[in-house]
C-alpha cells in the first residue's frame, strides 16, 4: 500500500484543487485503496509555484499540480502555452495543447518526471470599472497582473501593469490604487470583484493551463497494473475537465451578471486590433524561444490558419 | 595561542560587521527603489516594472547578510529561564552547548542553501517577471549569509571558550539584550 | 505514524531546544527537522533551502524592516520628547491628569510604530521620570503604561498584523484598518478606568505647580503635529489606495526622516542608531519568521494541520466554545512565548480551525493581535514589563501587579470583540 502527496497551491475550494481531489478519488477507487493520494492545498507545504518542477524532480512531494507557464523560468518551452492572443477560445487551446504535448512530455521527463493530466483554466478576461470596447478604451488603466504578459500586454495597450500580491488586490480596488484586473472568472467569483468592479470583457488574453506531474522514481515504484490504472484514471479526468471548461466558465460568469457585473461582448475588430497590438510580444518571444516553442507555434498557426 | 584565537574572533566579528553594513545599504536601496516607484507612479502615470520583484530579492538578501551582524550584538533572542537558573561557569558551558548547536545548524543551512543556488546557476533559473532575472543572482545571498552566520557562530564558541578560561581581555562582550524594540 | 506520538515528539523537542535556551529561531528548524527526519522519508535539507528562500522573498516582507525602521527614528529623535510636551497641558484638566498622556501618547506612538515595545519604551522614557516627579502613584502609572503600550501592535501599522498577514495570506491593509476601533475601544476603557479611579481618590494623580494657559495649548498642537501628519500620511496613503503596506512602510521611514530634520533632532549618529535597531530587529524577525515556517510546513507534511482540523470540524464545537478554548490556550502559551512565536507557531493549524466554525479572517487577526497583547503583560515573559522594569528597576512581578487592572480591561475588550466582531469588521467592510 502506498501512499503520496499531491501538493496544490491553489485553495481548497479552486477547480484545479477540486481536480485534483477528484484525480485521488478515482485512483483509490481504481486501485482498491492499494495507491492513496493526500491532497494538501492551499500551498500548506510552502511552495510558490515556480519552483515546482524541481521540488516533483527532487521528491519533495511525489505529484503536484502547477500552472504550466509558472515553470518556464526553468523550462522556457513551458511559456509557449500562455503567448497572448495566440488562441481565442477552448478548441484552440486544446489543438496547440495536442501538438505541444509531446515536447512537454520530453521536457518532463528530462526533469525526472511524467505529467499525469494537463488541465485547462477558464481564459484570462479583463474586469474594469469602465466599459471596454476598443484599444482606445484601454489606454490608462491601471491593471492588476499576475505575471509577465498580462504585464506586457496592458503595456502595449497604453496602461499600467500592478504587479500586487492577490491579498491586495480587492482593497486596491477598493481604494482606487488600480481599476481593472486581468483575470478568469473563477477568480472573479472568490473575489466577489462585482463589489468593486462593472464590466467583464472575455478577451482571452491568455488562457492557463495546469499540469499535474508525478515524480519519476515515485511512478516506477508502483507495479505495472498500479501504474495504468493512474494513466487511465488521469486520461479519464482530462477528457472530464476539458468537457467541462467551457460550461463552468459560463456558470461563474453567469454568477458575476447575476451579482450585476455586464459581460461586454468583444467584437471581431476589436479582437483584431489587439491581436494586431500585441504582435511585438509575440514575435518578441518566438526570437528568444527554444527551437521546439517555435514549431509549435508555426503548427498552430498554420492549423487555425492565422 | 591565546593571541590567535582572539585575532580570529576579531576578524570574525569585523567581517559580520561588514554583512550588517551591506544590509543597512541594502535597506537603503530599498527606501530608494520603492520611492522611485511611487513618484513614478504618482507623478509620471509609469510604473517601474521591477519594484515589487526587486523588493523581495532585497528582502531576502538583507535578512541573509544581518544574520551573522544580528547574532553578534545579540539580537536574536531565546528562551531565557534556564539562562537564568544556572549562574557562573555553568552559564558559561550552556552558553557554549548552545552555540555548537547553532554552529551544526548553519552547516546544514549552508550545504543546503548552497545546493539550492548551485541548482540554479545549472538550470539557469529565471523569474517569471519581466526582468527574467537569473534566480542564482538573489540566491548567492543565502549561502554566503549562512556562511557568515556559521563563523559568527564559531567567534562566539572561541569567546565562551575565553569567558571559561577567565581570559577576555582585547574582545568584545556583548551582554545579552532585553529591551528589543517589540 | 498516529496524531499523538508525533504531537508528543515535536513538544518534547520544542521542550529541550526553547527550554535549553537555543535561539528561537534555530529551536523552531530544528523541531521541524525532527518532525520530517522521524516520521518522513521527505528530504529535510532540500525543504529548508525552498522554505528559507520563499519565505524571505517577497515584496510584502519588505514592508517589517521599513515600520521598524520608522519606530526607530521616531524613537530616537526629539519627535517622542515633543509629543509628551504637548499633550501635558490638554491632558491637565481631566482627573487622572497626566496618567491621561500614557494612553493618548501610547495611541498616538502605536499609530506610527508597529511595536509594542517600542511604543511603551518610547513613551515610557519621557512620561516615567515626569510622573514619578510629579508625586503620582506609581502602580497606576506603570500600569498604564503597561496596558496602553501594547496597543502599538492594534493600532497600524503593526508588526504582528504584518506577521499574521504574511502568514494566513490575509490582506494586510484590511487588517490594519479592522485594528483602528478596536485600539481606539480599548484606549477608552483605559482612560475611563483611571478617570474612575481618580475621581474616587484625587492624590493618585496630584496637581502640579504648573498652570497650562491656552496660549500653552495651542502651542503644544504644534508639538504633536508632525506626529500626527505621519499617522495622516502613513494611514491615509494606505486608505485612499496610493500606496500597499510596503510602501507605506517606506513612506513612513522618509516621513520619519522629514520631521527629525526638522525639529533639528537627526544627524548621523541617530541615522546610524536607527538603521542598527532596525536591522537587529527585523533579522531577528525573520529568522524566526523563517523557523515557524519550516516548522509549519514541517506540520503541513506531517498531516497534523488536516487531522486537527477535522478533529474540530468533527467535535461541533460552538464558535464561541472553540474562541473560549483557543483564549485559555493562547493566555497559556503566552506567559511563555513572545508574540512573533505565538502567532507563527498557532496561524498555520489555527486558522483553518477557525474559519471552519465561521470566523472572519481578519477578525481573527484582530483577535490573535488581542492574545498577544495580554502576553506581553503576562510575567514570565511579557516584553512590556521588561520595557518598564528596564525603566523603573522595579521587579517584573510588581509591574505586573500594576498591569493587572489593565490586563483585565482588555480581556473585557476581548469579550466585546468577540459578542459583537462589527466592531472590528466594520471599517474593513467600507473599504469593500
Ligand atoms: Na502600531
Ligand atoms: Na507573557
Amino acid at each position: 500500500k502506498t501512499s503520496w502527496i499531491a501538493n496544490s497551491v491553489w485553495p481548497p475550494n479552486n477547480l484545479q484543487t477540486i481536480a485534483l481531489e477528484k484525480f485521488a478519488a478515482k485512483v483509490k477507487e481504481a486501485t482498491g485503496g492499494e495507491l492513496e493520494i493526500n491532497v494538501s492545498s492551499g500551498g500548506a507545504l510552502g511552495y510558490k509555484g515556480p519552483e515546482l518542477l524541481k521540488v516533483v524532480r527532487d521528491g519533495l512531494v511525489p505529484v503536484s499540480d502547477m500552472l504550466i507557464s509558472g515553470v518556464a523560468g526553468d523550462a522556457p518551452i513551458f511559456q509557449v502555452v500562455t503567448v497572448p492572443f495566440l488562441c481565442r477560445d477552448f478548441e484552440e487551446l486544446k489543438m496547440l495543447i495536442d501538438i505541444a504535448r509531446p515536447y512537454f512530455d520530453e521536457q518532463a521527463a528530462k526533469w525526472n518526471q511524467k505529467i499525469l493530466y494537463i488541465s485547462p483554466w477558464p481564459g484570462a478576461g479583463l474586469w474594469t470599472t469602465k466599459k471596454v470596447t476598443s484599444v482606445e478604451d484601454m489606454q490608462g488603466l491601471k491593471t492588476r497582473t499576475y505575471d509577465k504578459n498580462g504585464a506586457l500586454v496592458v503595456e502595449a495597450t497604453g496602461g499600467t501593469p500592478y504587479a500586487l500580491p492577490f491579498s491586495e488586490v480587492y482593497s486596491s480596488l477598493a481604494t482606487g490604487l488600480i481599476d481593472s484586473v486581468i483575470t478568469s472568472t473563477p477568480t472573479a467569483v472568490d473575489a466577489k470583484f462585482w463589489e468593486v468592479l462593472k464590466y467583464y470583457q472575455p478577451l482571452n488574453i491568455t488562457i492557463a493551463t495546469n499540469m499535474v506531474n508525478v515524480n519519476l522514481r515515485a511512478f516506477n515504484r508502483l507495479d505495472a497494473a498500479t501504474q495504468e490504472k493512474v494513466l487511465k484514471a488521469a486520461a479519464e479526468l482530462e477528457q472530464e475537465l476539458w468537457d467541462n471548461i467551457a460550461v463552468l466558465d459560463k456558470e461563474k460568469e453567469s454568477i458575476s451578471n447575476k451579482n450585476g457585473i455586464e459581460t461586454v461582448k468583444v467584437s471581431g475588430e476589436l479582437m483584431d486590433a489587439l491581436t494586431e497590438v500585441t504582435m511585438g510580444i509575440r514575435n518578441d518571444y518566438l526570437e528568444g524561444a527554444p527551437q521546439e516553442a517555435k514549431a509549435i507555434v508555426a503548427e498552430f498557426l498554420e492549423k487555425v490558419g492565422r | 595561542m591565546r593571541r590567535l584565537l582572539k585575532w580570529i574572533i576579531n576578524a570574525i566579528d569585523w567581517i559580520s560587521g561588514v554583512g550588517g553594513f551591506l544590509t543597512g545599504v541594502m535597506m537603503c536601496l530599498g527606501v530608494g527603489l520603492i520611492m522611485g516607484e511611487i513618484v513614478f507612479r504618482t507623478f509620471f502615470n509609469q510604473t517601474l516594472y521591477v519594484a515589487e520583484e526587486y523588493a523581495g530579492y532585497l528582502m531576502a538578501m538583507l535578512t541573509f547578510c544581518a544574520l551573522a551582524y544580528t547574532l553578534r550584538e545579540r539580537g536574536h533572542i531565546r528562551m531565557t529561564f534556564l539562562h537564568k537558573v544556572v549562574v557562573g561557569r555553568g552559564r558559561a558551558y550552556l552558553d557554549l552547548a548552545c552555540l555548537t548547536i547553532g554552529f551544526c545548524f548553519c552547516l546544514v543551512l549552508i550545504y543546503f542553501t548552497f545546493i539550492f543556488f548551485w541548482d540554479s546557476v545549472v538550470t539557469g533559473s529565471r523569474s517569471m517577471q519581466i526582468s527574467k532575472t537569473y534566480l542564482a543572482i538573489p540566491q548567492a545571498f543565502l549561502p554566503f549569509g549562512a556562511l557568515l552566520f556559521a563563523l559568527q557562530f564559531f567567534s562566539e564558541m572561541l569567546k565562551s571558550f575565553l569567558v571559561i578560561k577567565g581570559d577576555t581581555e582585547g574582545i568584545r562582550i556583548v551582554a545579552e539584550a532585553t529591551d528589543q524594540g517589540r | 505514524m498516529d496524531l499523538t506520538t508525533v504531537s508528543i515528539t515535536l513538544f518534547i523537542l520544542l521542550v529541550i531546544f526553547l527550554g535549553g535556551s537555543v535561539w528561537i529561531g534555530i529551536s523552531l528548524f530544528l523541531i521541524g527537522f525532527g518532525g520530517l527526519i522521524f516520521f518522513t522519508e521527505v528530504p529535510f535539507g532540500l525543504v529548508l533551502s525552498n522554505v528559507v528562500w520563499n519565505n524571505t522573498n517577497g515584496s510584502a516582507m519588505l514592508a517589517l524592516p521599513m515600520f521598524i525602521w520608522m519606530g526607530e527614528i521616531l524613537f530616537r529623535s526629539r519627535i517622542s520628547q515633543n509629543l509628551f510636551n504637548g499633550l501635558a497641558p490638554w491632558m491637565d484638566a481631566i482627573p487622572g491628569r497626566l496618567l491621561h498622556v500614557n494612553i493618548i501618547a501610547c495611541t498616538f506612538f502605536a499609530a506610527v510604530s508597529g511595536s509594542s515595545a517600542a511604543t511603551t519604551a518610547t513613551v515610557g522614557k519621557i512620561t516615567v521620570p515626569e510622573l514619578q516627579g510629579r508625586g503620582y502613584h506609581p502602580r497606576l502609572s506603570f500600569g498604564s503604561l503597561a496596558g496602553a503600550g501594547t496597543l502599538g501592535f492594534l493600532i497600524p501599522p503593526s508588526m504582528m498584523m504584518l506577521v499574521y498577514g504574511i502568514i494566513g495570506d490575509v490582506s494586510i491593509g484590511k487588517l490594519f484598518i479592522a485594528g483602528i476601533v478596536p485600539g481606539a475601544l480599548i484606549a477608552l476603557l483605559f482612560s475611563g478606568y483611571i478617570l474612575v479611579r481618580s475621581l474616587i481618590n484625587p492624590s493618585l494623580a496630584p496637581a502640579g505647580a504648573d498652570r497650562y494657559t491656552w496660549k500653552r495649548r495651542l502651542i503644544g498642537l504644534k508639538e504633536i503635529a508632525p506626529v500626527a501628519v505621519l499617522i495622516l500620511v502613513v494611514l491615509g496613503s494606505l486608505y485612499r489606495g496610493w500606496a500597499t503596506p510596503t510602501e507605506a512602510g517606506v513612506v513612513g521611514v522618509v516621513g520619519a526622516f522629514f520631521f527629525a530634520l526638522l525639529t533639528r533632532s537627526l544627524n548621523w549618529q541617530v541615522f546610524l542608531d536607527s538603521l542598527q535597531g532596525a536591522i537587529k530587529t527585523s533579522c531577528m524577525i525573520m529568522l524566526i519568521v523563517m523557523g515557524a515556517g519550516y516548522l509549519s510546513v514541517a506540520v503541513g507534511y506531517l498531516g497534523i494541520t488536516r487531522e486537527l482540523t477535522l478533529l474540530v470540524s468533527e467535535m461541533g464545537l460552538s464558535p464561541y466554545m472553540l474562541i473560549l478554548i483557543l483564549t485559555v490556550l493562547y493566555l497559556i502559551l503566552g506567559c511563555l512565548l513572545d508574540g512573533f512565536s505565538m502567532i507563527v507557531m498557532t496561524t498555520p493549524i489555527v486558522l483553518p480551525m477557525v474559519q471552519v466554525v465561521g470566523f472572519d479572517p481578519i477578525w481573527f487577526g484582530i483577535y490573535l493581535v488581542l492574545m498577544i497583547e495580554l502576553a506581553q503583560i503576562t510575567p514570565p515573559v511579557g516584553f512590556n514589563l521588561f520595557v518598564i522594569s528596564g525603566l523603573t528597576n522595579e521587579d517584573i512581578m510588581t509591574i505586573a501587579r500594576a498591569a493587572l487592572p489593565f490586563f483585565l480591561l482588555l480581556c473585557a475588550a476581548t469579550v466585546i470583540v468577540t459578542l459583537f466582531p462589527q466592531v472590528v469588521l466594520y471599517l474593513p467592510d467600507l473599504m469593500r
